[in-house]
């Protein structure tokens, strides 16, 4: 059964009201979603099929919180919440699935395509999710705007809406952590 | 890394990203000295930066220098030769782009015919044209160009990679024909423009697209001829920007009015993503055929180009920052009309310069009627079908094809006619097939009409004489077309076509043509009727058997005393004109601001009743405090709000300057700063349910609709305001009744209403508390909200009757509190300028503004200044509404 799509609200109301545990109490019932809605995409394994982490993330958002309740600024905060659900459920599944042998795609799959990465490629995934923790020791914010543009595939403005910086900032941000994160992996 | 360390990396970073690689390795060893660490740590990231951005092939061989100058990098390569990033040391040193053109042409000659230019040339200046500074030729013999460098891409790829929206994309091509306008003063045409040749760079955080290789045309085109023989073997794009007369097979004279054409071809793309003739291309492909078709064929309209169904729609759309429904919607009627008059064959019925370009889109921007006008849509049927005589049933089933959306039913169309083809040869009974699919026109009809219809607004009785032809012509037409159809359909019954034949293709199509047109008599046949109905009667209603009213009023505000009307008029003086479709009411005794009644919204059409015996309140129904009663009956009450100049925004830094609010936001709300804004109307309430349903056939989308009872604490009645409205459900529905939203700074100026404190209620949030309805226990209860505020109980679960609570000194009631009203302006910072009059933010972004706050809002959230924001075609948040403004005419 799905969860009260007003407690999910009144969850997020209370979180983007600065309720740490607001935020404790809403991100198992997002990662219980997700993984759920996840299931089914990572058990195909054609090049085809891979799954969409910005498709379930709204996936996830239609059925905890509904259409037609509660304002962007909620739906940011429910963003941040999924894509840190979205990481750990790729982050298990490539450690399932670090045994397969790397195929020769792996090269050609980009890093910011995580989702293929982590099927295609897990070794290389798990790499960069180390790489992403180095990051947020260094610069929490930069790790955190990686794990929203990643990981739910928001783009620069949807970013800058959900950290509550500048578009500007976004970008600087952007080309400076993904170098980073290049440079490490390379 | 310790932080100091980890800011200096990105510091340098961030200087060098951006440069050429060359010189980003000498600046880098000058910036980081002997610190070896820093400057190995920036170099890896700056080649880890490199090989994450687009795939990089390897770097071309260049000559060092060309001429006085230093080569530095290339910048691309085109058909006519490479461009080269260089730079100048004398006179003065600067950053140029150097065009050297490809071997083969007579370089005394193109020097020549430059040098005939070149004053004409120099004499340009102007902010949207990059300069020609000089010109020569190579050690090996070949002519370059030296040009102002332009560091900006093109300006499609500008537009979508930012998600422009059509408002944005029309600001870039005004300034595009800004530059374009100047040159043409200037004596110089351009005859090559391609989104190619204009770049968009950002000056100042302003988006300014350039144009450059002004002059290059002519110089580089051999004989007296343009350049578009020259360039034969160039890439398949630039062909099909061509005007009529450069397409034409003879050397024809070419003037201005071709870069006017050009203009609309790129409008053309930028809207739809696509150019005019590339599906010719597509369908038949080659130089002379897509020649044949800029002479000769007319264009779909862009509108009609994007509901064709061969583009991406939805990508189309996500790339203007909306949907395909919203796009269309914004697409169809005038500026489709002003693309199509750009475009037009015989260049004296074009847009005679840029300049008249611009001002229609001006018109278009300010929602103003344009002035090119739909062609007759028979016309140009009928010069369709004559064209193609010879091949209606193949054009006709391509354009059907075309018209029913999918690439399969095209390659299915083009099937169906070779077979047509072959009936033909093998002489089977032709004539009456073809006049089977010749029915398939009314499908193009009825898109026609369609088009035309969504554009029969306002109800206004400029629009009625379109209305009365729609009517006779479209309408009429398509209703007589009805028998044919079903009888053809009949037939094709009858005949029980086998699965795959074009026969079976048609009837289905028939099938579903009838059903259309069907839907079409009974609903936007009867909407257009009432319209008319409505468009020639508004004048008698409301100017003219209202003639002493507006008298008075203009005399009173005109005097603007303090008794007769607020002395606040005498800032911004009005010498009012009669207002169509509004009604004087008399001056609120108590703001002094004279009121208006907005007769349509009092009226519900197709009940029968009488807009003579429509109720309008007057000043003896005004109560002590300045109250009108709203009930369900009762149409929107404007107030005139005068001119004036305030401070918008608040400021938490400095207690002694005007603005002051504690609880000031930096970065939404300040700096505090100066707007001036024209009189205008505003509502002295949030749209009403009841309002909505006599306005719009769209279902009322309210959550807390009327009649609703929520909990057993309130019942939800007519006057309740109107909410879960999209930002563009609200900007339709208005400028459809010639209303609009109020800009947030009519809306922030008319809610402080000569304030300056956090709330017009005062300093205190308790002040606010008490007037308004706000975030309380029973909304907590029902479900959202942060407990700290549950204290608090207005009596209001939901939103209250829009009429009930104290107004504000302009009354406005609910100024604070109730639902969230949308404003016109897209978010955006205050560092941004606004437009004059109305006070628009001139910013780029999906999002709109709300603001006000809402009965489920803490009291900061609907302070005076308080800034929220919403996605245009998505904010339907059951706390959201409307507040109507109109312009004063």
């Amino acid at each position: 059964m799905g969860e009260d799509p007003e407690r999910v609200t009144q969850l997020l109301e209370a979180a983007s009201g600065g309720d740490p545990a607001a935020l404790e109490r809403l991100a198992p019932m997002v990662y219980h979603e997700l993984r759920r809605l996840a299931a089914g995409s990572l058990r195909q394994e054609r090049l085809d099929h891979t799954l969409q982490p910005t498709a379930l993330a709204n996936e996830a958002w239609i059925r905890l919180v509904g259409q037609d309740r509660a304002a962007w600024r909620n739906r940011a905060q429910f963003f941040a919440v999924a894509a840190t659900a979205i990481r750990r459920i790729l982050v298990d599944h490539a450690r399932r699935r670090r045994a397969v042998r790397r195929g020769g795609m792996a090269e050609k799959v980009p890093l910011d395509d995580v989702a293929a990465l982590a099927q295609q490629a897990p070794a290389r995934f798990l790499e960069l999710d180390e790489a992403l923790q180095r990051l947020a020791q260094q610069d929490a914010r930069k790790a955190r705007m990686i794990e929203l543009r990643f990981f739910t595939g928001l783009d620069i403005a949807q970013t800058a809406a959900a950290l509550d910086i500048g578009h500007a900032t976004v970008e600087r941000d952007w080309a400076f952590a993904r170098a980073w994160l290049q440079r490490e992996l390379s | 890394m310790n932080v100091e360390r980890w800011e200096r990396v990105q510091a340098v970073f961030h200087r060098l990203r951006e440069l050429p690689a060359v010189e980003a390795r000498t600046l880098l060893v000058e910036l980081c000295g002997d610190e070896l660490a820093l400057r190995n740590e920036v170099a890896s990231l700056l080649r880890a930066h490199e090989a994450a951005g687009a795939e990089q092939g390897q770097a071309p061989v260049f000559p060092t220098a060309i001429g006085r100058y230093r080569v530095l990098e290339v910048l691309g390569e085109g058909g006519m030769g490479v461009v080269y990033l260089a730079e100048q040391s004398e006179p003065l040193r600067r950053r140029v782009a150097v065009k050297v053109i490809k071997l083969g042409m007579d370089t005394a000659q193109v020097l020549a015919r430059f040098g005939a230019e070149r004053q004409a040339l120099a004499l340009m200046d102007h902010p949207n044209i990059a300069r020609v500074y000089d010109a020569g030729s190579t050690d090996d013999g070949r002519p370059y160009f030296v040009m102002e460098h332009v560091p900006g891409e093109p300006i499609t790829t500008y537009c979508d990679t930012y998600k422009l929206g059509v408002a944005g994309r029309l600001e870039l091509v005004l300034q595009v024909c800004a530059g374009i306008q100047h040159a043409h003063h200037k004596g110089v045409v351009h005859r090559d423009l391609t989104p190619r040749n204009i770049l968009v760079t950002v000056h100042e955080g302003q988006a300014r697209p350039k144009i450059i290789d002004f002059g290059l045309a002519r110089a580089t085109a051999p004989g007296g001829h343009h350049s578009v023989y020259t360039r034969r073997d160039e890439v398949l794009g630039t062909p099909l920007y061509m005007s009529p007369e450069q397409a034409g097979l003879g050397a024809q004279d070419v003037d201005t009015r071709s870069d006017v054409y050009t203009l609309g071809v790129l409008l053309y793309e930028l809207l739809v993503g696509d150019l005019p003739f590339a599906h010719c291309e597509l369908l038949s492909a080659g130089l002379l055929e897509v020649q044949r078709a800029i002479r000769e064929l007319d264009p779909p309209r862009p509108s009609s180009r994007l509901s064709a169904g061969l583009l991406d729609a939805a990508s189309l759309a996500a790339a203007r920052g909306t949907d395909p429904a919203t796009l269309l919607r914004r697409l169809r009627g005038d500026l489709d009309w002003v693309v199509m008059k750009a475009l037009e064959k015989d260049r004296t019925r074009r847009y005679q310069t840029a300049a008249e370009l611009s001002a229609d889109l001006l018109r278009f921007l300010d929602h103003e009627p344009v002035l090119a006008s739909p062609p007759s849509s028979v016309y140009r049927l009928r010069k369709f079908v004559r064209r193609h005589r010879t091949q209606v049933v193949a054009t006709v089933l391509v354009a059907v094809a075309l018209l029913a959306g999918t690439f399969t039913s095209v390659a299915f169309a083009v099937s169906a006619a070779r077979s047509a083809k072959l009936a033909e040869n093998r002489g089977l009974q032709l004539a009456e097939r073809q006049q089977r699919f010749d029915v398939l026109a009314h499908v193009i009809h009825l898109e026609v009409a369609k088009q035309d219809e969504a554009a029969l607004y306002p109800a206004e009785p400029e629009r009625a004489e379109a209305m009365r032809r729609w009517l006779a012509g479209d309408a009429a037409r398509l209703r007589a077309a009805l028998p044919e159809v079903r009888r053809t359909r009949h037939e094709l019954d009858a005949a029980a076509p086998a699965e795959g034949s074009p026969d079976h293709f048609l009837r289905q199509r028939l099938a579903r043509l009838e059903r259309d047109l069907v839907a079409f008599v009974n609903d936007r046949v009867a909407s257009v009727q009432r319209r008319l109905d409505w468009a020639e009667g508004v004048r008698a209603w409301t100017v003219i058997r209202h003639r002493a009213a507006w008298a008075g009023a203009r005399d009173a505000i005109a005097a603007a005393d303090g008794t007769q009307a607020s002395a606040r008029y005498a800032r911004a003086p009005i010498d009012l004109e009669p207002q169509l479709g509004l009604v004087p009411i008399g001056m609120n005794p108590v703001t002094g601001l004279w009121e208006f009644y907005h007769l349509r919204s009092a009226w519900t059409p197709g009940a029968g009743i009488d807009p003579v015996r429509i109720p309008v309140p007057t000043v003896s129904d005004y109560e002590a405090d300045g109250r009108l009663d709203v009930d369900e009956h009762t149409g929107i009450i404007f107030a005139l709000i005068p001119g004036g100049a305030f401070m918008m925004g608040a400021q938490s830094a400095d207690r002694g300057a005007p603005n002051y609010d504690r609880a000031a936001d930096a970065l939404k709300e300040e700096p505090v700063h100066r707007v001036t804004l024209r009189p205008f109307f505003l509502a002295r309430h949030e749209l009403t349910q009841a309002q909505w349903r006599r306005l719009t056939t769209e279902p009322n989308p309210s959550r807390y609709f009327a009649g609703r009872e929520i909990r057993g604490v309130e019942q939800i009645g007519w006057d309740h305001p109107v909410e879960s409205v999209s930002w563009a459900d609200a900007d339709r529905l208005l400028g459809r009744h010639g209303l609009t939203l109020p800009t947030e700074a009519r809306w922030e100026y008319a809610v402080r209403g000569g304030t300056t404190t956090p709330w017009w209620t005062g300093i205190r949030p308790r002040s606010v508390l008490l007037q308004s309805n706000l975030l309380d226990r029973t909304a907590i209860e029902l479900g959202g909200g942060v407990a700290s505020h549950a204290q608090h109980e207005d009596g209001f679960a939901v939103h209250a009757p829009v009429d009930v609570l104290p107004c504000n000194p302009f009354g406005l009631h609910h100024a604070h509190g109730n639902v969230w009203e949308w404003c016109a302006d897209a978010y955006g910072g205050y560092d941004r300028p606004v437009r004059g009059g109305d006070g628009l933010r001139l910013v780029e972004d999906p999002t709109r503004l709300m603001r006000g706050g809402a009965f489920t809002s803490e009291v900061g959230w609907a302070r005076a200044a308080f800034r929220n924001h919403g996605e245009a075609e998505r904010g339907v948040d059951l706390d959201v509404g409307v507040r109507a403004a109109r312009e004063l005419r």
